[in-house]
């Protein structure tokens, strides 16, 4: 028994299993690429478990996904030179209809683990946040800082309400107008406003907007069918956070809450427990930023007293830990369809290369790679010479998959290995996986320009369902035929006499 | 067949010829198909090679003799795996002309059954690889046709499956030479324990065993020859071609590799065809049922046509005695004498090799070395 450094018995075991049952299985090496993989995301998670011990410091996971993906990628260089050793194609050993398959399957399950490892760092990084932060926690922090500090600052706090009047028409004029109505302002309208007679000026908004319009008010006028007064509430959110409630059954207090709740009645508070807590916030949040630019001071009323506010009881550095927090928090719930996407077209493109790469000959491939870089910089310069659309790519694109799609079909024609049917044959199976997409994007390209001539008749259109769809599909077709076709020509031209 | 090598190997172990021995039971062994009795044979032999190594030139134990021949007696109990001959492969005037270069392959006919060995001759560079790569599946013919008689409509894949070919540089090992061998036999559909058994068999049959841990830079090229020749084996090729075989190999050795092929080729376990080139004539000659002689692309010289186109004897020797005591000996109208710096040659339409060599005795000639070349194309070189 052959022993490797750091493998244990039972995986040991195994490989001399597959070696002597399954060749094809061992050559992949991929119980061995699983194996280390998986060590190396322990030692991974458990290092960045000691480095991301404080959440709210500002994230430099790019960082970390960076130098462990080199650490990956020279995995996947050293795993690239044992697959270098054994080839059961290439030895014409005895292959099994779903042998191509399963090769297929073995390396993308071996770079899926390579790359796999790369998310090890933001994954730590969200489970520690989550670990040191609960989701409700958070939201009844800010609940309590806005509140607190309200509370606090009372009378720094501006009360008036600022009104926006807005008269709705069927069809918006061309030019814009700006009129002035004579309003009624009633008793408990505003705070601010006495009742009686008040002159606003107008302007003119469609329907649709109004909708829009009407879902973001803090409060609402309406005078007639026709004319309507929106009421902003000064802003009393002194800390928030972007989505830091969408996970959660506490929600944050808009300031339209924080006024009917604290401020509208307001209420002596013990400022020493106030203060007290405050402190504890800044302990428990406040952090310093790179890329903060300091407080603004700025003339109008608002800024005074929110700046005033922020800096009395640190809240920047507290919004800056809260937001890293929160970040973190949710970085996966929100991205994982990117990071899937992410892992899926990495783990995707490399499988394919290595796919290629062991099913034919060293010099076909690097002829094969050069061939793409040359036709994409070629289409490239086609494009800025006749200033091309987005469209014109990705029919060159089609047209390029088509000549290689005969270049490798002729391959069943002939009786000699040729270099230039096999490059065609290479680019065919690489470009495979991804014509639905481009097939997607090219109708979306030559659709996109109508909506904008039909406005709103224009029906809308799922692209995002449809570029998944096509996604699907190419994988599904990209299986189908690595099990059908790709492998006879393979076979047919890697196997064919030299001239 | 069975009955008549164990006579042979009863006389090798009465003889002390071990070594042969050794080698001819695995292989009778391994004929018998009695995966047992393979395991046994593998046992005993790893005894006898411990043994020479720890102690050689002594006498073998009285007990290693009684288990040869217990072993011999069961190898031959069974009439299994009875030997048959076919044709693998016949090429009807194949051509090939590179399109880089002026060198041409003119047109040759060949053919090779099972057992069957195809020694090609000639000096570097006049087409014996390409040949050899031609009738692997390795070039493009211009014209003629290659027949794969065991093979229904095959196409490359199944062709390079069916033959192996052994080029004279063999491209590098890597990893553990035993984790290779084990690999090939998998290939070949030798799975589990069977793997093993051959693997090991192999290992014993070559006398490799003591290397199989070792990697393709701790071995010598001449084993590396040795272990090629064992993965390709354990492919269970029906047609086997090496290109220059014995280029690396000792004198022993040389002997020992062809003696084994021919065994292993005849053997009822994978009976197949043996293609070779080499610059070792006599050696080829010896072991090789055809020799084909090409010069310039062209088979001048096939070893099966000689009836009709062998005219005269011919002789190659060594002496230190002076031309003209030669000349007189035989007289000058009687050979044509021929010395290209290290040997003389006596070409004779009148005199035999054994008139030559009778009449160099009576004239009290120093001779040290002496070969008949009337049928070997050591005589067109």
């Amino acid at each position: 028994m052959n022993k490797r450094l750091l493998v244990p018995r039972f995986l040991q075991e195994l490989d001399d299993k597959l070696l002597r049952n399954k060749p094809g299985t061992w050559a992949a090496r991929t119980h061995l690429v699983i194996y280390f993989a998986f060590l190396f995301a322990l030692l991974t998670a458990a290092f960045c478990y000691f480095v991301f011990f404080d959440a709210k410091q500002d994230s430099n996971i790019v960082s970390w996904n960076v130098f462990v993906g080199l650490i990956a990628f020279i995995g996947f260089v050293f795993w690239l030179i044992f697959l270098l050793r054994f080839n059961v194609f290439k030895r014409y050993g005895n292959r099994f209809a779903i042998d191509s398959l399963k090769d297929f399957s073995l390396y993308f399950i071996a770079i899926g683990a390579m790359t796999g490892v790369c998310f090890v760092p933001s994954a730590v990084e969200t489970y520690r946040a989550n670990q040191q932060f609960g989701n409700e926690e958070i939201v009844n922090d800010i609940n309590e800082l806005n509140v607190s500090a309200c509370k606090l600052e009372y009378g720094l706090l501006p009360f008036t309400w600022e009104p926006d009047t807005f008269r709705v028409v069927p069809k918006l004029p061309n030019s814009p107008v700006n009129e002035e109505t004579t309003v009624v302002v009633e008793t408990d309208t505003v705070l601010s406003e006495e009742p009686g007679d008040v002159t606003y000026k107008y302007e003119l908004i469609d329907t649709a907007d109004l909708r829009i319009k009407i879902m973001g008010a803090d409060s609402l006028l309406k005078i007639n069918d026709t004319m309507y007064v929106f009421y902003d509430c000064p802003d009393y959110t002194f800390v928030s956070s972007y989505a830091a409630d969408e996970y959660t059954t506490a929600k944050l207090l808009s300031s339209v809450d924080i006024y009917y709740n604290t401020i509208k009645n307001y209420v002596q508070p013990d400022r020493t427990a106030l203060l007290k807590r405050m402190e504890e916030f800044r302990v428990k949040y406040a952090v310093s930023s790179p890329y903060e630019y300091g407080d603004f001071y700025d003339n109008n009323e608002k800024a005074r007293y929110d700046n005033k506010i922020r800096k009395k009881y640190d809240l920047s550095r507290i919004s800056n830990g809260i937001d890293n927090v929160v970040m973190k928090k949710y970085d996966w719930v929100k991205n994982w369809d990117d990071y899937l996407r992410v892992f899926y077209y990495i783990t995707l493109v490399f499988t394919l290369l290595v796919f290629i790469f062991r099913h034919s000959t060293v010099k076909t491939f690097f002829l094969s790679v050069l061939t793409g870089v040359l036709l994409s910089i070629i289409t490239a310069l086609i494009m800025a010479v006749s200033y091309s659309r987005g469209s014109s790519v990705l029919s060159f694109m089609i047209f390029y998959y088509a000549v290689f799609i005969v270049l490798a079909l002729s391959i069943f024609g002939v009786r000699v290995r040729k270099a230039v049917q096999g490059i065609g044959l290479n680019l065919f199976v690489f470009m495979t996986a991804f014509i639905p997409w481009i097939f997607v994007a090219l109708n979306k390209d030559m659709k996109e320009p109508r909506s904008y001539v039909e406005g709103l008749t224009f029906k809308p259109i799922n692209w995002s369902l449809y570029f998944l769809l096509a996604e699907i599909a190419g994988t599904v077709i990209l299986l189908i035929l690595v099990h059908t076709l790709f492998k006879k020509l393979y076979r047919r031209w890697y196997a064919a006499p030299e001239e | 067949m069975h009955k008549s090598a164990a006579a042979e190997i009863s006389s090798y172990l009465k003889h002390g010829d071990y070594s042969v021995a050794v080698r001819r039971i695995l292989d009778l062994c391994l004929d018998s198909g009695v995966d047992d009795l393979i395991k046994k044979a593998i046992n005993w032999s790893r005894e006898y090679h411990a043994h020479e190594k720890a102690d050689p030139g002594k006498a073998l134990p009285q007990n290693f003799i009684d288990t040869a021949e217990n072993l011999l007696a069961e190898a031959t109990k069974p009439e299994t795996g009875t030997w048959q001959n076919y044709q693998l492969v016949s090429a009807e005037k194949i051509s090939k002309t590179y399109s880089k270069g002026n060198f041409s392959l003119k047109p040759i006919s060949i053919s090779i059954n099972t057992g069957n060995v195809l020694g090609i001759v000639g000096e570097n560079g006049n087409g014996k690889t390409t040949l050899l790569r031609c009738v692997a599946g390795q070039l493009a013919l211009d014209n003629g046709e290659i027949k794969y008689h065991l093979l229904k409509d095959p196409d490359s894949y199944a062709i390079k499956n069916h033959i192996a070919f052994i080029p004279q540089r063999i491209p590098k090992w890597y990893g553990m030479l035993k984790d290779n061998l084990h690999f090939s036999a998998a290939i070949a559909g030798i799975y589990g324990d069977k793997n093993d058994l051959m693997v090991d068999f192999m290992l014993e049959r070559l006398n490799l065993s003591s290397y199989a841990h070792l990697t393709w830079s701790q071995i010598s090229s001449g084993y590396r020859t040795r272990f090629e020749i064992a993965r390709i084996l354990l492919q269970k090729p029906r047609l086997l071609i090496l290109d220059e075989p014995l280029a690396n190999l000792d004198i022993n050795a040389q002997q020992t590799i062809l003696t084994d092929l021919i065994f292993m080729a005849k053997g009822s376990h994978n009976p197949m065809g043996i293609m070779l080139s080499s610059q070792q004539l006599h050696e080829v000659e010896k072991v090789a049922d055809t020799v084909l002689f090409i010069r310039q692309g062209e088979c001048l010289y096939k070893s099966n046509d000689k009836e009709g186109k062998i005219t005269s004897n011919a002789v190659e020797f060594e002496t230190t005695a002076a031309r003209e005591t030669i000349i007189d000996l035989f007289g000058e109208d009687n050979i044509e004498l021929q010395f290209n710096g290290g040997f003389y040659t006596i070409i004779s339409s009148q005199l035999s090799a054994q008139q030559i060599i009778g009449r160099m005795i009576e004239g009290q000639v120093p001779v040290t070395y002496f070969r008949d070349i009337t049928y070997s194309t050591k005589r067109f070189f």
